[in-house]
């Protein structure tokens, strides 16, 4: 070490103990100068004798002794005072080690306080031990190898309707912060089934505006535009044309034209506000029958509460030309998703479940006077070619009696349905093919 | 000036971790403890087998528990573990019943009673042990092979006793040079701040600064013996809280970054092996597992931080060490006589077990097809810490094995810290003195 940078470093020293009044300890001087633990124990100690002997009593200076002790032969290492250290070295042998440790201006020396300095030295971490120290041949950092992960899946949105799911799934492809699909998926569905209500509110004349919603929404399945989006491009063309007026009506007289048998096969009721939506789902009833894909999507039918949404009949203006469809929530269940697997109706009976009440109410409808649905086992063969056995209810002239055995039955069995969407297929009943539904509008696609 | 800026090498030996039967098991608490009876009763019967054959020969013979009433021997040998029936011994069943008395029972430290019997179990039978067997040095789970006569009436008449001793030992390598090794235990680092100084000097002491850079530069390894983080549980104030959960104190959280702190300048010098305590954060049945490595996100970065199991088996150029951090010598020193901890080490090496006491008294696993406590070979060193004071002797098997016993004392209490020699196996203390 040359005398320039020993000049350097006694200022350094000086100005720690004289002006900082900091306690200046051999590792947290090799530390701050940068030297190596040999060269800080040098420094300080002839610091310590080059200010000896100009000022006496100016500082207080701690040392470690290390030796045997002189009674039992035994190892020591000791941090004495200075005051003290004739008194220790006298237990030592007399071939024992001194060495300076620290420096302070402050005459009252805790060790304790000696100890802080090195020990928030040590939170300074360092990347090898200071120089000139001990050190084994492992005592290296480890590489680290760090694994990249692969990316997150898209959140799912549970608890949330189909029609929420529909936005869901289209703010997480695009794999942006969780928060994002929330968000989107609230406001999305939400401003889907405004659309819904607006529309029914400017109740545009002769059905001729389709909803643009249904046009611009993605495919999704249960949602009320995947619904409809769901549909072959034949059925959305049709959805879009001027002619949707037309077909309506003729959808409208076919329904009407149709006996009972058409009305037997329904089960659903959706009682959407616009005319619009009425004649677009008029317009699907029929091609659903033959379209077996479509009927997947109306899982979600049987578990809507129909009797929340029900119109008054005698209120329908017969120029809209709306098509009730009921839906039955006891045992009689839809048929038409008989088939369907159990698990998505888990999942969509469930989003169903909560969706309910923002959903308009639908009421069930009364049943004819003298009338009563009757529970009937039929036996078909499907377009599989599987024979399948189905309950189905009709209406019979019946008794009070049956009648009100068969309410109550009816309403034990929404109440079942209420907690436990999630029974298994056998319980529904099935629904004419082309007998659209309420929840038909919630299902995923 | 000193010139010298460049670190000092320090002496390493080949390390070899041997406690892999401690650190693997699968976590199936469905078994029963008895499992682990059976399978030391099986293993320890073959080593007795050999040790009656040694001492008696074929003089006499050697007969089921259970079968001792059907055939009429004079004399014969049985094998069994020992049961020490005692009065004091803690219940589950007593607790409950205290709770419901008016007059708090006291708390004990020590369950020995002049009421204490001594049974031999087997897999079938059991029979009381009267005769020449000293229950005082004795605990339950000793296996061992008993010399004597039915009395009838389920009693058996001792008249001489062997157990499985020790294992062969593989022959001490040489060390050419000194090669320390140095032990602590009981840092206690929540009541740290009370001898911060203590430690300082203790890692200042290994930078080799303070002018015995010659012998500091032979220390090879670091075993840091249990009960880091603290020494004694913490106090259950009874609450009307259903949950029985005991959140971590901020305390113990600050004590682990403190530890993690003071393990960073340890690992910076030298290889160090951190042992779990009974206090310490890691499961509290043996065997204890390594506390995990997230607990030190700054000193584990160093490939010279080591967290092992309790119990630990390792070897140095060949020289096997084997320790605990001294559940099982206290639990021997509980429900016996045995006050030395050196007396309980050496019981251990006599038994072939290092932990006999388990799972009676001892939490441990339960373990179903062997057990990991029965000394596979007879180790050169065995040490146990968290003592009161340091204790060192070297004791000599029945078959010349020389071993190298250590009690490591606590230095949160003792401020000292134990050096041993591979080359001798010398072994002395070292203390880290900052008294005024």
């Amino acid at each position: 070490m040359d005398t320039a940078s020993e000049e350097l470093y006694y200022q350094k020293i000086q100005e720690l103990v004289q002006d900082d009044d900091k306690i200046v300890t051999v590792p947290s001087l090799a530390s701050i100068l940068g030297v190596s633990l040999q060269d800080s124990r040098s420094l300080i100690s002839k610091y310590v004798e080059d200010q000896r002997k100009l000022k006496a009593d100016e500082f207080a200076v701690t040392y470690i002794l290390s030796g045997t002790f002189k009674d039992n032969g035994k190892r020591g290492v000791l941090l004495v005072k200075e005051d003290n250290l004739e008194k220790k070295r006298n237990l030592l042998n007399n071939n024992h080690h001194e060495v300076v440790y620290s420096i302070q201006k402050n005459k009252d020396v805790d060790f304790n306080i000696i100890a802080l300095v090195d020990m928030f030295n040590a939170t300074n971490i360092k990347d090898t031990a200071l120089r000139g120290s001990v050190v084994g041949k492992n005592c290296v950092k480890r590489v680290l190898k760090f694994k990249k992960l692969p990316a997150p899946p898209p959140p799912t949105v549970k608890g949330k309707s189909s029609v929420f799911a529909a936005k869901a799934e289209t703010s997480a492809s695009t794999e942006k912060t969780t928060t994002a699909p929330k968000t989107e998926s609230k406001s999305k569905p939400a401003a889907g089934i405004a659309d819904l209500f607006k529309a029914a509110a400017s109740k545009p004349k002769g059905g001729k505006n389709p909803v643009p919603i249904k046009q611009n929404k993605p495919v999704k399945s249960g949602s009320l535009t995947g619904f409809l989006t769901n549909a072959t491009p034949k059925l959305l063309k049709a959805v879009s044309s001027s002619e949707s007026d037309r077909e309506a009506n003729d959808l409208k007289a076919a329904s009407s034209s149709k006996d009972t048998s058409l009305k037997n096969n329904i089960s659903n009721i959706i009682d959407v506000d616009s005319e619009e939506e009425f004649v677009e789902v008029k317009k699907v009833v029929e091609p659903l029958k033959k379209v077996e894909a479509v009927k997947k999507n109306r899982k979600q039918e049987n578990k809507k509460n129909s009797s929340k949404r029900q119109r008054d009949k005698s209120k329908e203006v017969p120029s809209k030309k709306r098509k009730r469809i009921i839906e039955r929530r006891d045992s009689d269940s839809d048929d038409l998703f008989e088939k369907e697997e159990d698990t998505s109706d888990i999942i969509e009976r469930s989003d169903e479940e909560t969706e309910r009440a923002p959903s308009p109410v639908v009421r069930k409808p009364l049943p004819p006077k003298n009338k009563r649905r009757k529970a009937v086992t039929r036996t078909y063969e499907d377009e599989e070619g599987f024979v399948v056995t189905k309950t189905e209810y009709i209406y019979e002239t019946a008794s009070e009696d049956e009648s009100e055995n068969v309410e109550p039955k009816a309403c034990n069995d929404k109440k079942e349905e209420k907690p436990a969407p999630k029974q298994k297929a056998p319980e529904k009943k099935k629904l004419a093919k082309n007998q659209a539904t309420l929840m038909s509008f919630f299902k995923k696609k | 000036m000193s010139q010298e800026t460049e670190n000092i090498e320090r002496t390493t030996a080949e390390y070899k971790n041997l406690s892999e039967k401690f650190t693997t098991q699968c976590a199936d608490y469905n078994r029963q403890y008895c499992s682990i009876y059976l399978a030391r009763l099986k293993e320890m019967e073959a080593l007795l087998m050999e040790r009656i054959t040694k001492k008696w020969g074929d003089r006499f013979p050697i007969c089921k528990l259970h079968k001792l009433a059907e055939v009429s021997y004079d004399k014969c040998v049985v094998i069994g573990t020992i049961f020490k029936d005692q009065k004091l011994k803690p219940s589950i069943l007593k607790q409950l019943a205290e709770a419901n008395q008016l007059t708090p029972q006291p708390v004990l430290h020590h369950f020995t009673d002049e009421t204490d019997r001594l049974f031999l179990e087997d897999e079938l039978q059991r029979y009381q042990l009267l005769g020449t067997l000293d229950v005082k040095k004795l605990v339950t789970g000793v296996t061992c092979a008993l010399l004597g006569s039915d009395m009838g009436n389920g009693k058996f008449m001792v008249e001489d006793c062997v157990f499985a001793d020790c294992r062969p030992q593989i022959e001490k390598p040489i060390f050419n040079e000194d090669v320390f090794v140095v032990f602590v235990s009981a840092m206690n680092f929540i009541k740290h701040e009370n001898f911060i100084s203590n430690l300082e000097l203790f890692a200042y002491w290994l930078c080799g600064m303070v002018g015995d850079g010659d012998t500091v530069s032979r220390i090879a390894r670091i075993v840091i013996a249990g009960n880091s983080i603290k020494t004694t549980t913490e106090k259950h104030i009874p609450t009307i809280s259903l949950t029985s959960r005991v959140t971590e104190s901020t305390e113990t959280i600050e004590a682990v970054k403190s530890f993690d702190y003071f393990l960073l300048q340890l690992s910076e010098l030298v290889d160090v092996d951190v042992m779990p305590g009974e206090h310490d954060p890691s499961n509290h049945i043996l065997p204890q597992k390594p506390m995990h490595y997230c607990m030190f996100p700054k000193s584990s970065v160093y490939k010279s931080l080591n967290q092992v199991s309790n119990p630990y088996f390792f070897s140095l150029d060949g020289l096997k060490i084997f320790g605990t951090s001294g559940q099982p010598v206290r639990d021997i020193k509980w429900f016996s006589e045995v006050t030395d901890p050196l007396d309980a080490l050496e019981s251990c090496l006599k038994w072939n077990h290092i932990a006999p006491t388990a799972p009676d008294t001892l939490g441990c696993f339960p373990y179903y097809e062997k057990d990991p406590f029965i000394l596979d070979d007879c180790p050169h060193v065995f040490f146990a810490g968290n003592q009161e004071e340091f204790g060192t002797r070297m004791v000599t098997g029945s078959d010349g094995q020389k071993i190298r016993l250590i009690s490591i004392p606590e230095f949160c209490n003792t401020f000292q810290a134990v050096m041993l020699n591979l080359k001798d196996l010398g072994c002395d203390t070292i203390d880290f003195d900052t008294s005024k």
